[in-house]
């Protein structure tokens, strides 16, 4: 992809360690990697559970009498060891730790046994007698909130949700089988009275599994007093507050250590694995329990959230976008989990990239009898993107416009609020468009038959809302340097990332940098790996501890060597002053502090500004934005898609590892092909029918398109450091639009579910053949 | 994912806690036969990818023997127009072998495209037969073929590989033992054409052949297999003496039709099935005859 | 074939495993129904070898056993018995240098999360055994044996590609020299 000019960050200035390989790769080609997974304790037991057959019942009695007598048996969980603990979720606490009245859904866990090895554990479990009287289930999301639907919560579960700002609000168990519901409204609603066109649509959006190839894993040493749990989790500190909030201890008694993590895409955040280890763990006598999850279990804890979506788009007569409505139902699941915050993003990002003036969404969060779902990369965005731009390629198809231009007429400009009281739009979205529509020579493709193309868009509030964010920085005599702060390696690169912008900070090489372990009893507090915060939140916070360590060094030093503190400086752990000359610093450090010398330490801090006129709590720190291109052709006669080229973009601010960078876009692209084609979760009578690997169809490298690339532009408006934006999630939001449309362009098939197979793209086709047919007839 | 011994739920089995069972590796069919005699309800593992999977699922044989180690069974002729693949054979070896290759070539080329370069080196013909799974692609393959499995040591001597899908029949271990499967045989010397079409896996594969029929005319069997349905046979015989006279968009038609409703399934209604079913085989017939028909 | 008296064919639950591991003689008695992945990871302490979906579809666990790459969670440890078998951990130099393979992934960004990464490194070490000049085709063929939920792919084409590079290199010094 050459020839393109990005209003790119100076290349003159690049960050150290822009171009080499992230600094965990060793350790991860090596195999020397260590997850939770590889966590082992002395005397260490193991846990298993057994999960409920039924999608909804009431448990009459538990018998475990037989199990807890087992030999080998420590510990056995049931509703009746729960007694006195509290149940969790993110703002609505519906899920105790195991199931109490009833079971909600196919997989929802009934009782847990710890012993001395995993074939005993099965074996207890096979033991346990359980008497459900089963009830009247429902699965899709209309259906269940009917009147006459069972009652999933027949009590409602305690709920807290944030004072929201201007236009916007939130409630807990607004209608039946509803456990949130976001609204968000701003202009006047007498727009729609000044539009030409006016168009309503709906669209579905499927559900897929997480697949992270590390299981959710536990292993937790626990007395009455005192919890210490090794967990996969990407939210350490959410963690040891909802872990102490369930078991009624104070946060100091709560430790959270966290290894590397084999993957999370959202699923890793809110207990999983821990309240069940931790349970057993305290009733074994303070021997440390592990509980890892199989693949199957994983498929049966958590999912995105399928949805329907309803747009209503109002617009003037040359194009102009004017109005848009949107009513949203998400499918949550059997608990509420992340569904009251995916339910809020998915509302409040309905606008998409464009100019409104009058904006009016309402998301409700369904409960369902089926697997709950909670956080997935694209957080609701990727669902409101989905309808979003599926509409604005309807649209141009109705009136006659240009797709891609339809969207550069509209499309917000660089600067320009995204609602009021918003912060500004952060890249300049149409270059964005042009760049990758150019990449793949949309305005000059040829119609030939049943092969065509489509560009897209999608845009979320980057960061997190309202987020905080911690660091310490450490030197030691020697110039080594430990990063300690709470941000968790997933895959994502972002160890590497805040090392190297520590690096750069310091003037130092990257490899000096050590990134601590995590463990919330020594490591700064900090929200929680999600919402691309890592670089935009989390690297503030570190370029500040790190700002000041070197302020404190070079003080520490100007005074030492009597020189002007302003006129020298570091570089790789040596002092240079204003005429180049060098100065060790060990030595030094040696010299003033004596003994074993000295660690220069020092603390950072960032948060954005809250604002009551944002609509949530604060303005977000950045935009993440993914432009997408595809070319297809397609089958007319069976609906196969081959995807031809695949180009996707986004916009790093200022690139701090280019290998990093590249790969979270490629990979959120992926993300995206997949859920366009193929990838879901498939239900049939509330029967989940591919919940294991060999079934699940997730992505594979003979499924990626032969053209597929990315361009990471630097377009250097990035509010994080260095005028960094954050990565990670853009990339997935444009993907399927980008296909649907250019299985649009090829064969004139408008789809509006996901995923596009084979069978609703030969239906589309089918059903576009007779609709211009039929305008053929009318015009 | 199992269920709980007493209904009360399902369990996740991890494949680190397995139950053991007694082992038993001969070296030769003899000994395989007489062992499988001795204990009518062991399982038989030859490359095992799939079987530790069943483990997963709930299988908990007391003996196992594992064939790995009989030379015979890795056996691949061809004599007299029948081919024999031993059942040990695994995919990579079949799809580079000389007998076949030579034989039916689109065979070997259909066994060299299924599941992933890892698997085709470990699964064994056996094995993919015998796992019995819809998803499974030698099935498919092999029954539009006529494929015959043979067995020593059981209730039988040989059943086709279509009857993988009959109930109440041998593979409920309550009504009988197969014994070992020695080898597959496919009857080449009366094979005018075979193809299999897998664009649109998982969603439909089809594998078809045409064969001189013993009495008069021509016979297409075409095999739909899928992902949550078994495969599906489907047969026609033309009053044709030469493969250039079948037209493929009526004879894929007349295939298409006979899908019966069941085969409709998540992935696919079965009036888009029937359809797909009927272009596929419509596709493999004008690469078969060399002659288009008439396009519909 | 074998030394082993037809007797002995027949053991019960526990069986001696006999192999080379990673160049060096390994002699574990495991349970029968012990799988490769259970006797790599737990008896011979290498966690490398990943465990993910146990049932030979996503790679994880991907070992080579005399030059072939196989699920370790699907295939018994008996099955093992007088063959080579190595992991990720033998890739590397004694010296901790690294492999060809090991290069080119960090270099091309062959990894995100790291969980694939031991399996997709065995597998490009047996693809480039059997041709060290594999084309753009036969290298998805062979990854598309296994599941990465990270990179996308696109970056561990390239690397395995590099890879090929970089053993290509290395041995022209070692004929040079």
């Amino acid at each position: 992809m050459t020839g393109f000019v990005n209003p790119c960050a100076p290349e003159d200035a690049p960050i150290v360690g822009r171009n080499s390989p992230r600094l965990d790769s060793t350790v991860k080609v090596t195999g020397r990697a260590v997850y939770t997974v590889d966590i082992e304790k002395p005397g260490m037991l193991h846990a298993k559970v057994l999960r409920s057959p039924h999608a909804h019942a009431r448990i009459l009695s538990i018998d475990a009498a037989a199990a807890r007598s087992l030999p080998g048996v420590t510990a056995v969980v049931t509703r009746e060891e729960i007694t006195g603990l509290n149940s969790y979720g993110t703002y609505v606490k519906d899920q105790p730790v195991v199931a109490t009245e009833s079971v909600r859904y196919v997989g929802d866990v009934v009782a847990a046994v710890a012993a001395v090895d995993e074939r005993t554990a099965f074996a207890a479990l096979d033991l346990i007698s359980v008497q459900y009287e089963q009830l009247p289930a429902v699965f899709d999301v209309r259906a269940a909130m009917e009147p006459s639907a069972p009652a999933i919560f027949p009590d409602q579960p305690f709920a807290a949700y944030p004072e929201y700002g201007d236009g916007a609000s939130g409630a807990a168990h607004t209608a039946h089988n509803v456990s949130y519901e976001f609204r968000y409204e701003t202009g006047e609603e007498s727009v729609w009275a000044d539009c030409d066109y006016i168009f309503e649509d709906t669209f579905t959006f499927s559900r897929m599994n997480h697949m992270h190839l590390e299981p959710f894993a536990t292993v937790a040493e626990a007395t009455a007093n005192e919890i210490e749990v090794w967990t996969s989790t990407q939210s350490p500190f959410p963690m040891r507050k909802e872990l102490a909030r369930v078991f009624g201890l104070p946060e100091n008694d709560v430790r959270v250590n966290v290894p590397l993590l084999g993957g999370g895409f959202g699923a890793k955040n809110g207990p999983k694995t821990e309240a069940i280890a931790i349970r057993l763990s305290q009733l074994s006598a303070g021997r440390p329990v592990r509980y890892c999850m199989s693949t199957e279990e994983v498929f049966l804890t958590l999912s995105q959230h399928d949805a329907i979506l309803t747009v209503k788009s109002g617009l003037k007569a040359d194009g102009e976008f004017m109005a848009r409505q949107s009513r949203v139902l998400l499918n949550g699941g059997a608990y509420a989990d992340a569904s009251p915050l995916v339910a809020e993003k998915a509302g409040y990002r309905m606008p998409g990239a464009y100019r409104w003036k009058r904006i009016d969404s309402v998301c409700q969060a369904v409960i369902t009898n089926s697997v709950p779902a909670g956080a997935y990369r694209g957080f609701g965005a990727t669902q409101a993107t989905w309808a979003s731009e599926r509409q604005v390629d309807l649209i141009a198809e109705r009136l006659g416009f240009d797709p891609l231009e339809l969207r550069l007429k509209n499309a917000k400009e660089l600067g320009e609020e995204f609602v009021p009281g918003e912060s500004p739009i952060d890249s300049d979205l149409k270059h964005g468009l042009n760049l990758v529509a150019d990449a793949i020579g949309y305005r000059d493709r040829t119609r030939s038959s049943n092969r065509g193309m489509g560009v897209a868009i999608g845009i979320k509030d980057g960061g997190g809302v309202n987020k905080p964010a911690q660091a310490r920085v450490k030197v030691t005599t020697n110039g080594d340097v430990f990063l300690n702060c709470a941000l968790v390696e997933m895959g994502q690169g972002g160890h590497s990332a805040l090392c190297q912008i520590v690096a750069e900070t310091l003037a130092c090489d990257p490899k000096r940098v050590k990134y601590a372990a995590i463990d919330t009893d020594n490591t700064p507090f900090d929200q929680g790996t999600n919402a691309s915060s890592g670089i935009a939140v989390m690297g503030h916070a570190v370029l500040q501890a790190a700002e000041r360590v070197k302020c404190s060094v070079l003080d520490t030093a100007a005074e030492h060597l009597m020189l002007d503190r302003q006129s020298i400086r570091l570089d790789n752990w040596h002092i240079v002053d204003a005429e180049g000359t060098t100065y060790e610093l060990p030595p030094l450090i040696m010299d003033r502090f004596g003994g074993t010398g000295f660690e220069f330490t020092a603390d950072g801090y960032y948060k954005v500004r809250n604002s009551s006129s944002a609509p949530l709590e604060a303005p977000c720190i950045f935009w993440e934005i993914g432009w997408a291109a595809a070319e297809v052709e397609v089958d007319p006669e069976t609906g196969r898609v081959e995807l031809l080229q695949l180009v996707v973009s986004g916009d790093a601010g200022k690139v701090v590892n280019k290998l990093g960078c590249r790969g979270q876009d490629e990979g959120a692209a992926v993300f995206g092909l997949a859920q366009a084609l193929f990838e879901e979760l498939r239900y049939e009578d509330g029967e989940l029918l591919n919940g294991e690997a060999l079934l699940y169809r997730v992505p594979l490298a003979e499924d990626i398109p032969r053209l597929f690339s990315s361009i990471t532009q630097e377009q250097g408006h990035g509010a994080g450091p260095f005028g960094t934006k954050g990565m990670g999630e853009g990339g997935m939001l444009p993907i399927a639009p980008a296909i649907a449309q250019a299985i649009a362009d090829a064969t004139g098939a408008q789809l509006t579910s996901l995923p596009m197979t084979p069978e609703r793209v030969y239906n589309g086709i089918r059903a576009a053949r007779l609709r211009q047919g039929g305008a053929d007839g009318n015009a | 994912m199992r269920g709980q011994k007493l209904g009360a739920g399902l369990i996740a089995q991890s494949q680190s806690a397995l139950p053991p069972f007694t082992l038993h590796r001969p070296t030769s069919l003899g000994e395989a036969v007489a062992l499988s005699r001795q204990h009518p309800k062991a399982v038989i593992a030859a490359g095992c990818s799939d079987l530790v999977a069943q483990f997963r699922e709930g299988l908990e044989p007391e003996v196992l023997i594992s064939v790995q180690r009989i030379k015979e069974l890795r056996a691949i002729k061809n004599d007299a127009g029948v081919l024999r693949i031993g059942s040990m054979v695994s995919h990579a070896e079949a799809s580079r072998s000389h007998e076949v290759l030579s034989s039916v070539p689109a065979l070997a080329a259909a066994w060299g495209s299924i599941a992933t370069v890892r698997i085709r080196y470990r699964g064994t013909l056996g094995g993919n037969l015998l796992s019995r799974r819809y998803r499974y692609e030698m099935p498919v393959i092999l029954s539009a073929l006529g494929g015959q499995m043979l067995f020593q040591g059981g209730d039988v001597e040989a059943l086709p590989i279509s009857s993988l899908w009959d109930r109440d029949s041998l593979w409920d271990r309550n009504l009988g033992n197969v014994g070992i499967l020695t080898a597959v045989t496919v009857d080449t010397a009366s094979l005018l054409w075979f193809g299999y079409e897998r664009s649109m896996r998982p969603v439909s594969t089809v594998s078809l052949a045409v064969r001189k029929d013993p009495v008069a005319g021509l016979t297409v069997s075409a095999v739909c297999g899928s992902e949550y349905r078994q495969p599906f046979l489907l047969s026609h015989t033309a009053e044709a003496t030469d493969i250039t006279e079948l037209d493929p968009v009526s004879v894929g038609g007349v295939l298409a039709v006979q899908l019966p409703d069941e085969a409709g399934d998540y992935a696919g209604s079965i009036d888009y099935r029937r359809h797909l079913v009927g272009v596929l085989c419509r596709r493999l017939l004008a690469e078969a005859t060399g002659n288009k028909g008439k396009e519909g | 074939m074998s030394l082993e008296s037809p007797e002995s064919s027949e053991e019960r639950f526990a069986h001696k495993v006999e192999f080379e591991l990673n160049g060096s003689p390994e002699r574990h008695c495991v349970p029968t129904s012990a799988t490769v992945l259970d006797l790599l990871r737990n008896s011979c302490g290498k966690q490398g070898v990943r465990a993910s979906c146990e049932r030979s579809v996503c790679g994880a666990c991907t070992v080579l056993v005399d030059d072939l790459p196989v699920a370790a969670c699907s295939t018994f440890a008996f099955d093992v018995d007088g063959t080579r078998v190595e992991t990720v951990e033998g890739l590397a130099a004694q010296d901790g240098t690294l492999s060809a393979q090991q290069q080119a992934f960090r270099e091309c960004g062959g990894f995100q999360c790291g969980f694939c990464t031991s399996g997709m490194l065995m597998l490009t070490t047996a693809l480039l055994r059997q041709n060290p000049q594999p084309e753009r085709d036969q290298i998805r063929e062979w990854i598309s044996s296994n599941t990465c939920r990270c990179t996308g792919y696109e970056m561990i084409l390239e690397s395995v590609e590099r890879a090929a590079e970089l053993a290509s290199a290395k041995q022209q010094d070692q004929v040079s020299e």
